[in-house]
């Protein structure tokens, strides 16, 4: 079977610096899926700074899920890392083997997902499970343990009771908070959300969004977050990057992409994210389809699907451009100035 | 006006037996006619399935009166003959969930009609084929399976698998909430241009704002099984009368810049202080920043303005307090 090469993805311009409050760096990553050279990730670049919360936004097969799980060496079976790097707080992890994974994961990177009871043990109570990552993690004797997780449980809002009760007695959006407080248990460097508030109701993903952002702030936490939303990315996010059939298309400040987004796809992201307006109208949808997972496209790869697209569009890799303060993947970039 | 498709009037449900029943619904009305979307917002546990389930006919209210008076095909009769002849239809949450992954897409559309029977196979053909055009997929995908398509087009199927029994009321319980924002909007499109084509009306039950904006006609608020709220979308939404509608209002993640209130004004603080309320006392007590001794008592739903419902004795002063907070 033949298989598609992996665009070339080595347009974009240097990296700068690393700086000294960066916890994570992505540069050029690509990664593949399906046990083939199929590159789902196309050379993605992103840094999430300490104390800073970075959204990754796009639609499902974009690839943020993907990149996301190659920064917390969790790429499942049959995916790989075919190029690029992960540093994380200047080391670089890219080819980590699992046992030296096991000192960062956990520990200086701790995780959430969107549906926590498929991440906890149905019949032992969730104090107990968080005083056991404790205990593992921090080297606590058991009293101290609980003590700490009883702590954890109050820094995430939940009262010190929740710690005997199973995850069954718990709602989700409790749920989801002894999850965060797991995650956060060893004080990490990073946090990482992927729709972790996808499922709760909205009166509980705003109390969730609240408390990533407290801890952010209190903890100087770097926050890496996940959604499809871009009106979620837009509560918590400091800066937004945006996902494309596996590119990164466009780079910036929130408060700039949303005041002013340079690419079509964020543009029509923008569009079809909820816009607190309720009444009768007719929605806007993004037309046609992303394109398959490995496709081979010569040009921008939302061509297809972009009303301003033009011959050159389709000729050659579009490489990704500082303008007016951000970085975006698109020859019109300046035209489309808001 | 034309008389409604169904009407629930005054429906309470009661699930469980003696020492262990619990009441889901009490007192909920809901009218809904042809060519009308519905939308019905609750949390979990607020007993929106459980109301989906009782319009379709799979739970007896305890008490009260579900009236699907106004269906065409089954006038005078009971409930349980509207789900019979498919005049109402459903479609589920989770479309690879309720979608059985061993039938093709072709099978999965057909099954309704098969039950019911009396058509040819080639009939049978021609009436999946005219309910995916209706849906915008291709015919092409008739031999797929549910895993071999997407999220978008495994909606459109379940939908299809509604349409094909020409239905008069589709119940939509979370139709899009494993979609994203693209695919969310193009559901929702779908919906609201089969009402407008085909004159059906269209009941969608969600957890999240964002699943009704732009569609319905009207929301009704649930609240651990009571209507705390009722009226036109864009006037509930936009200026709430009940505070728990405008706590979910201001909890919703938008885009939009104005925000009169925040969550944070409209929760109730640990802090502060707590009326008890017994059985019998307003649902929605034990969260409301507002509350008084007279929430001890059950408000009735009152209508503010024609057409426009709501349960809360302090619907007129709560605004001014939370703007203070």
């Amino acid at each position: 079977m033949p298989t598609a090469p992996l665009m070339p993805t080595t347009l974009r311009p240097d990296v700068q610096a690393v700086t000294t409050t960066e916890v994570l760096a992505i540069e050029d990553l690509q990664v593949s899926v399906h046990n083939s050279r199929l590159g789902a990730v196309l050379g993605a670049s992103l840094t999430v700074a300490r104390g800073e919360s970075v959204g990754l936004v796009g639609e499902s097969g974009s690839g943020k899920t993907l990149t996301c799980r190659a920064a917390l060496g969790v790429l499942g079976p049959g995916c790989a890392i075919e190029s690029g790097t992960v540093r994380f707080a200047g080391q670089d992890v890219t080819r980590l083997d699992a046992k030296a994974w096991e000192a960062i994961r956990g520990q200086r990177v701790g995780a959430v997902f969107q549906d926590p009871t498929s991440y906890l043990n149905p019949s032992i109570t969730v104090g107990r499970q968080l005083a056991e990552v404790v205990r593992i993690k921090l080297g606590l004797p058991r009293r101290q343990a609980k003590a700490k997780a009883i702590e954890l449980f109050e820094a995430v809002g939940l009262q010190a009771k929740v710690y005997g009760q199973l995850p069954v007695e718990l709602s989700g959006g409790m749920l989801q908070r002894v999850m965060i407080a797991i995650a956060v248990s060893c004080d990490p460097e990073l946090l990482v959300a992927d729709e972790a508030t996808t499922a709760l109701d909205v009166t509980i993903q705003a109390e969730i969004i609240e408390l990533i952002l407290r801890l952010r702030d209190e903890r100087g936490l770097a926050v890496l977050f996940v959604s499809h939303d871009l009106a979620v990315i837009a509560e918590l996010c400091d800066r937004v990057v945006v996902f494309y059939a596996g590119e990164v298309v466009e780079t910036g400040p929130t408060a700039q992409i949303l005041a002013s987004p340079r690419h079509p796809y964020t543009q029509a992201l923008l569009k079809v994210a909820s816009l607190g307006d309720y009444g009768r109208r007719q929605l806007d949808v993004i037309p046609g389809q992303p394109p398959s997972v490995g496709a081979q496209i010569s040009g921008c790869r939302f061509a297809d699907r972009c009303a301003f697209a033009l011959d050159a569009c389709r000729e050659a890799p579009v490489a990704v451009r500082e303008v007016d303060g951000r970085e975006v993947r698109c020859l019109r970039a300046e035209e489309l100035a808001s | 006006m034309t008389e409604p498709l169904l009407e629930l009037d005054n429906v309470d449900v009661v699930l469980g037996h003696r020492r262990r029943a619990a009441r889901i619904l009490s007192a909920v009305d809901l009218q809904v006619s042809a060519g009308q979307i519905i939308g019905v917002i609750g949390e979990t546990g607020s007993g929106k399935t459980t109301l989906a389930r009782t319009i379709v006919g799979l739970i007896e209210p305890a008490a009260g009166e579900v009236r699907h008076s106004g269906l065409k095909s089954v006038a005078g009769k009971g409930r349980r003959d509207a789900r019979r002849t498919g005049r109402v239809q459903f479609v589920f949450q989770d479309p690879l969930r309720s979608l059985d992954p061993d039938l093709t897409v072709f099978e999965l559309v057909a099954e309704g009609l098969r039950i019911r029977g009396g058509l040819s196979e080639s009939e049978i053909l021609d009436r999946v084929a005219a309910a995916l055009g209706k849906v915008g997929l291709d015919s092409g995908l008739l031999g797929q399976l549910p895993a071999q398509i997407s999220g978008g087009q495994r909606q459109r199927v379940s939908i299809a698998r509604a349409l094909v029994m020409d239905p008069e009321l589709l119940i939509c319980d979370e139709p899009v909430s494993a979609l994203d924002a693209s695919n969310r909007n193009q559901v929702l499109r779908l919906l609201d241009d089969l009402r407008s084509s085909l004159g059906i009306a269209i009941i969608v039950i969600s957890h999240d704002l964002s699943s009704l904006a732009g569609i319905a006609d009207r929301v009704l608020v649930l609240y651990r099984g009571r209507v705390v709220e009722e009226g036109p979308i864009g006037e509930v939404f936009g200026a709430p009368r009940h505070p728990y509608t405008a706590l979910l209002v201001a909890s919703a993640p938008s885009l939009g810049l104005h925000r009169p209130l925040t969550a944070r004004q409209l929760r109730r603080r640990t802090d502060e202080p707590s009326v008890v309320t017994a059985a019998g006392g307003c649902v929605f007590a034990d969260r409301c920043p507002f509350v008084t001794e007279v929430c001890t008592e059950q408000p009735r739903a009152v209508e503010a303005e024609p057409g426009w419902h709501v349960a809360c004795h302090h619907a007129d002063a709560w605004r001014d307090q939370a703007v203070n907070r």
